[in-house]
């Protein structure tokens, strides 16, 4: 425990003193005046370009722990036309590899001869068809580290929270916290507020906080996305607030906001039965 | 063949002399010890399932420092002892540039090795420590790198004596951390055919490979060790190469203006 | 056997996109078995020039060197040849001591032999004391008395020496020309380029003036004694002219 108190107190000092000793860098670009020192200040735009080439890499590193430092690559034009197979999941890993193959080629795709054995012999690589993965919980410290190094990354925090939870469906509680740190740092995300009111609302059963974190988001959503993740995420903030009033049997509340989610996703089919279903006593399903 | 052991013993003896008292291993004590403060604090936390992320901290630590080690060394090997025109008195002596070109490279070989010895020791020290396991491959791993390790020194020796010291330290990094990356680039048109096909396969082939040293990821995630033919092949394409450097270093060495 | 013999030496360095300077121009001279010939010049004057040739470092634009009979940079030639380099630096990270034992087994000496011989020549220029001090530790002269030590290491039958007595105090000097004596009376050949006349007037047998990379006078010292009133108004007049005021007091 000492120990413990230690080496916390030894992080929480030396972050200090970083903070202490060069506080413009630190500073993350979350308002209009934080974004005019990144304008301003080279050595914060420095420190700022740091931290995400970091996190990205420890992002880009996740998918090599997976496939066991087997580095993948998106398949050229020229590959798929050919009909190129291209990698896919043997085992119950969700991994997207669609049109994804190995950067080092297959022997029966390779000219290089003695050169391509030895760079399959020496490196990690296996033929990518049906291939299996290594346990998730081994990247478990790169989202850790990833977040750490860029506090804004958000999909960092929302992947990162989910293979907490895959790696072992008790860590409920590690991954409420994983969370709950990603949507301090992060106010105005859509995607954040929304996976933590669904851990709420579906892993811990919180109606209450998970009502005012999807809210939240809803509320985010009123302003441009910043980027395609944050983009992707409104339509489920409209979908688990809509469920979470059809769950708590709050059927106008739920109708409400399906009414405004369908402006929005017009083709969405949980809001959509939601609006056609207005009225009736309508259990969730398992497709909800 | 004796005369010229003697002289690169002379050298390699001298070379070690000056390391030590040049505190270059202080440079390794201090990487070591960052290394400790970094297991340290892992050890807080508790290492169960962080087995693969200690095996890929440590072992990228010792892979990067030990090249930035060899680099520094090697690349000081000749343009120091020409910029403090000490050259002359060796120069003096009845001896080749051939036999001071391969000493020089010995010297910084057999200390680049030393010091990468001690990082691996001290790095297998770390993960027995916390009982994670590395496999029989590490020791290939660390025969292989023994050998990348020689192919640097001689390229970084060879290269020395075309430029600058900051410009050939600069290239040298570039090389030997980008050899994975450049000759990536290539494959990625590994689908040409015809006169395009040989001359991407023949680029390939002159690029440096030291990347191919390196076992260093399939160590960390656990992977069976490699065929014995293929070590054994790559030993001798790392010393065969390590000639090569040496002979394009010489071409300029043998003479050149001092 | 010729212990130097230069025809028509012409040193030039290159220059990118420029004509190249010519440091050194249709130089000929020999230097016979234990003469001590002193080699004088202004600054920039082609000494150094000359020495690099004579010992290999520097490619012969053309010319002809020979050493003992051999070309130039043979291996064999470099075996009986002493150097001592202008600027006397040595490993700073070495002793006195460990800077001999490298050049001594560069030069094939090993075991006992070479450390008697060490011992015998760390005594014999004097810093006995200072053999496992560290050279960044020595002063210039104590350098200088590490450079003559690895210049007689392997016994040479022919001391070539840049600057010889430079960062010497006059006892060192002093010194370093009764070491000359002895070597000439072993039969060793010393050719040595200087700024001391006084020191060349005192040492050799024979001086070389060269002037603007050219060979402007050659004479032995006893000449020049009963000629000219002192041979330093003798060197200034000399370079002051280019040419050899003897000769146009012939003329």
């Amino acid at each position: 425990m000492v120990r413990f108190l230690l080496a916390l107190a030894a992080l929480w000092t030396s972050g200090f003193l970083v903070r202490v000793a060069i506080p413009e860098q630190m500073q993350r670009p979350e308002n209009q005046a934080a974004l005019e020192v990144y304008e301003d200040k080279p050595a914060t735009s420095l420190v700022g370009e740091f931290r995400n080439g970091l996190s990205s890499y420890l992002w880009a590193k996740a998918d090599e722990y997976i496939h066991g430092g087997m580095a993948m690559r998106p398949m050229t034009d020229r590959e798929k036309a050919s009909g190129l197979a291209g990698a896919s999941s043997g085992d119950n890993v969700e991994c997207a590899h669609e049109g994804e193959t190995s950067v080092i080629p297959d022997a029966t795709q390779d000219t290089r001869g003695i050169l391509g054995d030895w760079e399959r012999a020496v490196k990690p690589y296996f033929p990518v068809g049906g291939h299996k993965h290594r346990p998730l919980r081994e990247t478990l410290p790169l989202y850790r580290f990833m977040t750490w190094a860029e506090p804004n990354f958000v999909p960092g925090y929302v992947i990162g929270s989910f293979v907490i939870y895959a790696s072992d469906h008790n860590n409920v509680g590690e991954m409420i916290s994983f969370l709950r740190e990603g949507v301090k740092n992060n106010p105005t995300s859509i995607a954040l507020p929304t996976e933590y009111g669904r851990a709420l609302f579906t892993k811990a059963g919180l109606t209450g906080p998970a009502e005012h974190y999807l809210l939240a988001a809803v509320r985010n959503a009123q302003r441009p996305a910043r980027n395609e993740f944050e983009k992707d995420s409104i339509v489920d903030a409209y979908r688990w607030l809509v469920l979470l009033y059809r769950k708590e049997g709050r059927a106008d509340l739920a109708f409400k906001w399906a009414q405004q989610g369908i402006q929005r996703f017009p083709d969405d089919p949980v809001i959509a039965h939601t609006i056609e279903h207005h009225g009736e006593d309508i259990p969730l399903t398992q497709s909800d | 063949m004796t005369r010229t052991m003697q002289i690169c013993k002379a050298f390699i003896v001298a070379g070690l002399l000056e390391t030590l008292r040049r505190k270059d291993l202080y440079v390794v004590l201090i990487l070591t010890v960052l290394m400790v403060a970094g297991a340290w604090m892992f050890g807080f936390f508790g290492v169960r399932g962080l087995e693969v992320f200690i095996r890929d901290v440590t072992l990228s630590a010792i892979g990067v420092f030990s090249t930035i080690l060899t680099i520094m060394i090697a690349g000081r090997q000749v343009p120091e002892e020409i910029a403090r025109k000490t050259i002359y008195p060796l120069m003096a002596r009845p001896i080749t540039r051939w036999q001071i070109l391969l000493g020089k490279w010995l010297t910084a070989s057999i200390t680049s090795i030393l010091c990468f010895l001690v990082l691996a020791a001290l790095g297998r020290a770390l993960l027995m420590a916390f009982g994670i396991p590395v496999g029989p491959i590490f020791y290939q791993y660390l025969l292989l790198k023994q050998v990348g390790l020689l192919w640097l020194s001689a390229m970084t020796v060879a290269l020395s004596v075309y430029m600058t010291p900051a410009a050939n330290i600069t290239i040298c990094l570039i090389l030997a951390f980008g050899s994975g990356i450049f000759t990536r680039f290539t494959l990625l048109w590994h689908g040409e055919t015809g006169a395009t096909g040989a001359s991407l396969n023949f680029l390939y082939g002159l690029l440096p490979h030291y990347d191919f040293f390196d076992l260093g990821a399939k160590v960390t995630y656990a992977w069976p060790p490699i065929g014995a033919v293929i070590v054994l092949s790559l030993a001798a394409y790392g010393i065969l190469g390590s000639f090569l450097w040496l002979g394009v270093g010489w071409l300029r060495f043998r003479k050149a203006v001092l | 056997m010729t212990p130097i013999l230069v025809e028509n030496l012409v040193i030039e360095y290159k220059r990118a996109f420029r004509k190249p300077i010519r440091a050194v121009n249709s130089l000929s001279f020999q230097v016979g078995k234990a003469e001590i010939v002193g080699f004088l010049g202004v600054n920039g004057a082609g000494k150094t020039s000359t020495i690099k040739g004579l010992m290999g470092f520097q490619p012969l634009t053309s010319g002809a060197i020979q050493i003992f009979d051999l070309p130039v940079g043979n291996v064999e030639a470099r075996s009986k040849i002493g150097f001592l380099p202008e600027t006397a630096t040595y490993s700073p990270y070495l002793t006195p001591f460990e800077t001999l034992r490298l050049y001594g087994q560069l030069n094939g000496l090993s075991g006992k032999t070479l450390r008697h011989r060490i011992e015998a020549l760390l005594e014999e220029v004097g810093i006995s004391d200072r053999a496992r001090t560290l050279n960044r530790q020595l002063s210039k002269g104590m350098l200088q008395r590490v450079g003559i030590a690895q210049a007689l290491l392997c016994e040479p039958r022919l001391l070539i020496m840049d600057e010889m007595s430079s960062g010497l105090d006059p006892v060192g000097r002093r010194d370093l020309r009764d070491l000359m004596q002895r070597q000439r009376s072993n039969g060793v050949t010393v050719f040595f380029s200087s700024h001391d006349i006084s020191e060349v007037e005192s040492l050799c047998d024979r001086i070389l003036v060269i002037h603007q990379g050219r060979l402007i006078a050659e004479r032995t010292v006893s000449e020049l004694r009963g000629r000219v009133r002192s041979v330093e108004d003798y060197f200034i007049a000399m370079v002051q002219s280019g040419v050899d005021p003897l000769c146009e007091a012939a003329a």
